[in-house]
């Protein structure tokens, strides 16, 4: 009798154990969105969107059609069909529109079909049927048959 | 037996348990939902105090992003090119009577002329014509007259190609060649007009040398020892080698370009350049140019403003994952209240940036 009262406590216990797992596991997996943490100057949090991430000199995104990044001295972004790259002397898009760049002294643009390039001293244009080039002392022009033109300015 | 009996007990103690799981999970949740639908409830206050404190310290500043984009001043800026001015010098001497494939040339050159204009009566091209040659006669007893004959038959004005016709029969050619003190009288003419806002050029048609004594070329040279911005281009019409040296001369001088012509088509040619030249580089070029400068400016303010909303979102969800202070129920409560309110300002960005990107592919053309 006592060996039989001892049996069954202890399938009960362990039972119990079976069951009380089974419920911590089921209760975190349905309440919990996504996983965050915080460890030391690191925070990162994770779910079905993608994973965020800041450490002291950078905060970025990694999902599945987007990821940026933020740096002291850059931004990148980047979502499949626009990009961006963002840096102290430089700034970059590129899209379904086109292309074109920055710097304190120039800037371009392209989308395939014409283009633009300017710098202090130069600037030249292609386009379907015409090519223009400027620079100080110059301009020139060509067109698709081949007829040309330039003339010296000041 | 006593198999039979624990194994009905394990049974029943299971069958409990994930009645007690199942009805636990539910209490769970109608307790939220009743305490998120309740205004007065602890928890809701304390949750929404909680995202109002977040997005009070995380809030990026996006007001100016939907503003600027939209009023930016790409949108509301038309290029704003260099306006052209050309002064045509029109040699009406006394060869210029003379024919080239039983054509006057005087003829040619006027329908070129004509033509020209005509070409140009759209455009914000101010034109002038200086003629010469077309008083007096090529004798020497009339050359003080004719020489001194330098008229503006077209005022300075808008290219109008009937009133150019009108202006074309007006003259026959009959006298000398005084290209120097015609390119004095351009040079009169576009002076007033010597600033950043326009592009000045002379076009000289003429069919021979200067022969009234006066020097052309040092002519030209003082337009720019003047402070004239001008190019002087230059088109010789039929001409022999020792005119073709000197006006090619004047052009080169003039910061120009030569252009030979033999034929009606040439003449037409060479006008026609003048015409893609001041087209093209005054309107096509400086246009992507200036659009380009706004396009940039714009695209850099609306990345700005997808940092500032992609950098405040990373903060809250950072903030109310990473922090154990926050409650998993409270943390998704206010996922879900700024996820909202994220995809509407997401949105709003890219479709002012799409409309912009637009605007700027047609106004480029």
């Amino acid at each position: 009798m006592r060996q039989n009262t001892f049996n069954t406590l202890r399938v009960v216990t362990i039972a119990c154990l079976v069951l009380g797992t089974g419920l911590f596991v089921i209760e975190t997996t349905n309440a919990s969105r996504g996983i965050g943490s915080s460890e030391g100057n690191v925070r990162t949090y994770t779910d079905d969107r993608g994973e965020w991430t800041e450490t002291p000199t950078s905060l970025y995104f990694t999902g599945d059609t987007m990821q940026w990044e933020l740096a002291p001295t850059s931004f990148t972004y980047n979502d499949g069909v626009h990009s961006w790259e963002e840096t102290p002397n430089t700034i970059t898009y590129r899209g379904p529109a086109g292309s074109w760049e920055q710097t304190p002294t120039t800037q371009s643009f392209s989308d395939g079909d014409r283009s633009l390039n300017e710098t202090p001293t130069t600037r030249s244009y292609t386009g379907d049927d015409e090519n223009l080039l400027e620079t100080p002392n110059t301009r020139e022009y060509e067109d698709e048959e081949g007829s040309s033109y330039e003339a010296p300015i000041d | 037996m006593k198999k039979i009996v624990l194994i009905v007990f394990i049974i029943i103690v299971v069958v409990f348990a994930f009645v007690l799981m199942t009805n636990s999970q539910d209490s769970v949740k109608d307790a939220i939902k009743d305490i998120a639908g309740s205004d007065s409830s602890v928890f809701s206050k304390t949750c929404i105090n909680e995202f109002n404190e977040l997005y009070a310290v995380n809030k990026a500043d996006l007001t100016q992003c939907s503003s600027a984009i939209r009023t930016g001043s790409f949108a509301g800026t038309d290029p704003t090119p260099k306006e052209n001015n050309v002064v045509l010098i029109f040699d009406a001497s006394g060869s210029m009577a003379g024919k080239v494939a039983d054509e006057r040339k005087i003829d040619m050159a006027k329908k070129a002329v004509e033509d020209f204009v005509t070409q140009l009566s759209d455009t914000k091209v101010q034109v002038s014509v200086v003629v010469y040659g077309h008083k007096g006669d090529n004798t020497d007893a009339n050359k003080k007259v004719s020489c001194a004959g330098i008229e503006e038959l077209y005022t300075f004005g808008s290219a109008d190609g009937a009133k150019m016709e009108r202006t074309l029969k007006s003259f026959e050619p009959t006298g000398w060649t005084p290209i120097a003190d015609a390119l004095e009288k351009a040079y009169a003419i576009l002076k007033p007009y010597n600033t950043d806002a326009y592009n000045n050029s002379i076009v000289l048609i003429s069919d021979g040398i200067e022969t009234c004594e006066g020097d052309p070329v040092a002519v030209v040279q003082s337009m720019q020892e003047r402070g004239l911005s001008v190019t002087a281009n230059v088109i010789g019409f039929d001409v022999d080698d020792e005119a073709s040296e000197q006006l090619n001369a004047i052009a080169e001088n003039g910061n120009g370009s030569y252009f030979s012509a033999a034929s009606q088509s040439e003449l037409d040619f060479a006008l026609q350049k003048q015409i893609d030249f001041m087209k093209k580089f005054d309107y096509r070029m400086q246009r992507v140019s200036e659009n380009l400068q706004d396009i940039n400016t714009a695209t850099e303010l609306h990345f700005g403003c997808v940092k500032a909303l992609e950098v405040e979102r990373a903060k809250i969800l950072l903030d109310i994952y990473a922090d154990e202070r926050v409650t998993k129920e409270c943390a998704e409560q206010v996922d879900d209240m700024y996820s909202e309110k994220y995809e509407v300002l997401q949105q709003s960005l890219w479709n002012s940036f799409d409309a912009m990107v637009q605007e700027f592919k047609q106004k480029s053309q």
